[in-house]
């Protein structure tokens, strides 16, 4: 199959079960494009991730620059479309029949999900520390970068993000 | 309850000025100014419900929170062009960043910079899970959310199996459990 498709129909699967967010389906989809198909590597996987955490808007547009380094311009439009189709049309769908009215099976269900969530989320941060240079001392500054999330749900988490970013460029090697 | 009709272009004013600052989480609490405080389109119970609608569909659920605001608001043509807005600019960026990477990538202060970022992006992920009201958990649950992790990073487990074994499984002890 061409890169380009297969790329679509990782990310498009990923997308409908994306319940939780993208951050929940991370390592899901680095074990179906990286692991599975090949498409590019770990590194370069959680290297993208991670830009998009220092680009303005939702975490989904780290897709487009995978798409990108895949396919040029036209590889970016089709990695944001495999995700907007899923994501905005059950949207679409579920907001029409409004929260309210929606079947009492689907709720459950959604709140069965949380542990589900919870250990994907914990294993996409999982995926994101796969490429870590120093491991002891990344993960010792991941938890302290929780550690200030926690404490200080106010603040913007830009700050965080700065902060990690300049103790990277000073000490990390 | 149809609110007033709001015009397409203050739509995607409002979303493009979100899209290219809102950074790293905080969307939320953007999108309820926003609707609430800012412009009044919607009241109190009004957001409390696109909420939960945003919660029940796949996809990040702040930028959810944003979308189904602006579909309640101009239906598909709002969905689309909030969608548009909140994606567009952060891509080119994105594309921006990435090329300047790779450009300068020998240098050590970059390469530490980024190595930097996936601290964050793991601090990010992993605070995104401590809102998941930890205090209601029974032991039950962190033994599930322990095997979706271990079924996902470690097995390499396909996520359409995992989601709907994990969700069947999880309603099945809830019932046992006798919660609701």
């Amino acid at each position: 199959m061409r890169p380009e498709l297969q790329m679509f129909l990782d990310i498009f699967m990923a997308g409908a079960l994306s319940f939780g967010g993208l951050a929940a389906v991370l390592s899901s989809l680095q074990n179906s494009l990286v692991s599975q198909h090949h498409l590019l590597s770990n590194e370069d996987f959680s290297r993208t991730y991670s830009l998009a955490v220092g680009a303005p808007g939702p975490n989904a547009i780290f897709l487009s620059l995978l798409g990108y380094r895949l396919a040029g311009a036209p590889g970016a439009c089709l990695a944001g479309l495999a995700w907007a189709l899923p994501t905005t049309f059950l949207l679409h769908q579920i907001g029409r029949t409004g929260s309210t009215q929606a079947p009492a099976w689907m709720k459950a269900t959604r709140k069965a999900l949380v542990p589900i969530v919870a250990g994907m989320l914990t294993a996409g941060a999982m995926s994101t520390a796969t490429s870590f240079a120093l491991p002891a001392a990344q993960w010792g500054l991941s938890l302290s970068g929780l550690l200030w999330l926690v404490l200080r749900p106010r603040w913007n988490p830009i700050w965080m993000v700065a902060a990690c970013a300049l103790i990277g460029a000073i000490w990390i090697r | 309850m149809q609110p007033a009709k709001v015009a397409l272009s203050l739509i995607l004013r409002e979303y493009f000025l979100i899209g290219i600052t809102g950074f790293g989480g905080g969307l939320q609490g953007r999108f309820y100014h926003l609707a609430v405080s800012k412009h009044g389109w919607l009241n109190e119970e009004e957001f409390a419900d696109i909420n939960a609608t945003a919660s029940l569909a796949p996809g990040g659920n702040a930028s959810n929170v944003g979308l189904e605001i602006a579909r309640r608001l101009r239906g598909l043509a709002g969905l689309v062009t909030a969608y548009l807005c909140l994606v567009v600019p952060g891509s080119l960026v994105m594309i921006g960043l990435g090329t300047t990477y790779e450009y300068y990538q020998d240098e050590p202060a970059v390469r530490g910079a980024l190595q930097g970022l996936q601290c964050a992006a793991t601090a990010l992920i992993l605070y995104s899970a401590t809102k998941l009201n930890l205090s209601q958990w029974t032991f039950a649950d962190y033994l599930l959310a322990f095997g979706a992790c271990l079924a996902i990073f470690f097995l390499k487990a396909p996520l359409w199996t995992v989601l709907p074994g994990g969700a069947l499984l999880s309603l099945a002890l809830r019932r046992w459990g006798g919660r609701p």
